[in-house]
């Protein structure tokens, strides 16, 4: 029973982190960037499908094709910025989020017509094997992606806070006004925050493919994980991001000792729906805020 | 005023004059007509809160699948006839309206819109496992006359109901003093709370109101179709296709969505005749949709209707708080925005 219980929560640790990394892209662009990312489930899904493609045309291991995503991810996110976000800063919020959406379905359908609709599923060396630690059953998979989740931020933190650009990226986030008035290129830091988003979206695309079956619709799937995470953490801090992904993984991994699976995901949508009524009251997220 | 009470009388002459047409028209055509009836009031029913008040409804397709599921129980479970089963379906639209919205509209504009894309999925797992409305397996409604034929006038012209209440109502709100509140809101909603416009309760209204009529054809078109389950019924297709021909036509005016409506059916229906002869994806036509809204956001926000009034020199209105060049004089807001 203690087996039981140690192992279930293992497991949604693990797996909470993985939901960590998901908020974290979201985390960066709506808080950094306050820009309201709609396509975030849609580019975790094409990130596992670029992974899952090098895996298998290429014959890369998973994690060298992190370094491709990674980079690759980058430079999409730029681009992305630079064609349609800059000329859209002048204007609302909302016209931003309107051709996010656009693009969102761009990639989305893209992704089902060049991949085709099914689920599919990466598998590795990894993938079936164990750690037996006493009674404790640890999936490597799982644990090597944790190892990498937990890298990644404690790399953006450090990133964040010693190097030059990381510090230009937190002055425009804090106020971006007087950052240009301190002479800052604001546009560059405002580009570089959603190439970071997309970048971390990657990282989690990589995650999915490592640990999931996935398939061009599950985009919403991962935009609701992606957006409770980032509702439950607050999107000022990367750090609670990461903790509330935990939380959120073991909440579902408990309940799923009592209910059948396909109701899982019930626990997600029922702690968003807690989440939103505790959050709205808060200053964060309401239209009277900064 | 006269002018408003005068354009209510031609929609309603015209809503009238199209419901007795179909009964003089080919069946099949008909049927071809329908999809746009129907988009039309969805997109109206759209617009009010989200191109008059700037609140981008991206989960439009909830309160439509509520509306057919709570119809579809109603005909199924309650033995309950057409009439009584759409009404109970606007009903429950409107209750888990309410509900949304009021979790929601108090989040900010853009949070709103990643949130009720979001809630649209969710109802959808939702309808899926819970049990009442068969999950997965759908539903089937009875029908109405043996007549196909006729069911397929029916229902033409209940859409059409449905569509000229959504227009009069998008083209009673423009003018009014809730659409004036909208048009505050959309521009500087804390200006909007401080000049004692109590912003909830006018969103609110705003979004019951594309809930109730995006119920009204939810249940409607459970009918037409006769058989509806959740992976149709809460489509996000619709809900892109909704945006999309609110915001190419003008989602500031109570036209926009009609003009919108039929350029968008058109090019559907383009894309299909070419996807027959040139074997086109069916997801190809919704990367097009995408485009299409990526280019409007960037050029052409207020659509249609803003490129024509823009033609004939009007004022651009101001569509969601990007001060048009001459009003940025008289509204010192620039400097405190956001601080």
């Amino acid at each position: 029973m203690a087996a039981i219980i140690a192992n279930t929560l293992l497991s949604g640790l693990l797996v909470g982190i993985m939901y960590g990394m998901c908020g974290l892209g979201l985390t960066f662009t709506m808080g950094f960037g306050k820009t309201m990312n709609v396509a975030q489930g849609t580019l975790i899904v094409l990130g596992a499908y670029v992974l899952m493609t090098l895996s298998t045309k290429f014959q890369m291991s998973p994690f060298v094709g992190l370094f491709v995503l990674i980079v690759a991810f980058g430079l999409l996110g730029g681009v992305l910025d630079r064609i349609l976000l800059t000329h859209l800063r002048a204007k609302s919020e909302t016209i931003t989020l309107l051709v996010l959406f656009g693009v969102a379905q761009v990639i989305t359908n893209l992704t089902s017509w060049v991949y085709s609709a099914n689920t599919v599923s990466l598998t590795t060396p990894l993938t079936q094997q164990n750690l037996v630690v006493g009674s404790l059953q640890i999936s490597a998979v799982q644990l090597a992606v944790a190892a990498i989740g937990v890298a990644v931020m404690v790399v953006l933190y450090l990133f964040l806070r010693g190097a030059p650009l990381g510090k230009l990226i937190r002055a425009t986030a804090q106020s971006e006004e007087a950052a240009a008035l301190c002479g800052l290129d604001v546009r560059r830091a405002r580009t570089m925050i959603f190439a970071l988003g997309v970048t971390l979206a990657a990282i989690a695309g990589f995650a999915l493919a490592m640990l999931f079956p996935f398939s061009p619709q599950d985009q919403d799937t991962w935009l609701i994980i992606s957006f409770v995470v980032v509702v439950l953490g607050g999107i000022d801090n990367l750090l609670t991001t990461l903790a509330a992904g935990v939380v959120l993984g073991v909440l579902q991994t408990v309940a799923g000792l009592w209910l059948p699976f396909t109701d899982q995901n019930l626990v997600v949508y029922a702690v968003l729906a807690v989440a939103l009524i505790w959050r709205s009251r808060a200053a964060t997220l309401r239209y009277r805020s900064i | 005023m006269r002018r408003e009470s005068l354009r209510l009388v031609l929609v309603a002459g015209a809503g009238v004059v199209v419901a007795i047409a179909a009964w003089l028209l080919n069946a099949g055509f008909v049927s071809v007509l329908t999809p746009i009836v129907m988009y039309i009031a969805l997109s109206e029913g759209w617009t009010i809160l989200g191109g008059y008040g700037g609140y981008l409804n991206l989960g439009m397709v909830t309160f439509f699948g509520i509306g057919g599921l709570a119809a579809g129980v109603a005909a199924t479970s309650f033995h309950a006839g057409p009439l009584p089963a759409i009404l109970f379906g606007v009903a429950a639209a409107g209750v888990s309206g309410l509900l949304v919205g009021l979790v929601s509209l108090n989040l900010r504009g853009a949070y709103f819109g990643i949130f009720t894309f979001v809630s649209s999925f969710i109802f959808m797992a939702i309808a899926d496992t819970v049990g009442f409305t068969n999950g997965e397996a759908g539903m089937m409604l009875p029908s109405v006359t043996a007549s196909s034929d006729a069911a397929a006038r029916i229902w033409f012209d209940a859409f059409v109901v449905v569509a000229v209440v959504a227009v009069a109502l998008a083209l009673y709100v423009q003018r009014s003093r809730w659409g004036a509140a909208l048009t505050a809101i959309r521009e500087d909603e804390p200006a909007a709370e401080v000049l004692g416009i109590r912003t909830m309760r006018v969103k609110l209204l705003a979004f019951l109101a594309g809930a109730l009529i995006a119920g009204a054809v939810g249940g409607i078109y459970a009918y037409q179709q006769q058989f509806i389950y959740p992976e149709t019924i809460f489509s996000d297709l619709i809900t892109l296709q909704v945006v999309l021909m609110a915001v190419a036509g003008g989602a500031t005016s109570w036209i926009g969505p009609i003009l919108g409506t039929l350029i968008v059916m058109g090019l559907s229906t383009l894309l299909q005749i070419g996807a027959g002869q040139m074997a086109i994806a069916p997801q190809i036509d919704r990367v097009i949709y995408g485009f299409i809204l990526i280019a409007v956001g960037l050029f052409a926000s207020d659509g249609l209707v803003g490129i024509v009034s823009r033609r004939r020199g009007q004022r651009r209105p101001a569509s969601a708080r990007s001060p048009a060049p001459a009003e940025v004089a008289s509204q010192p807001k620039a400097a405190g925005d956001g601080l």
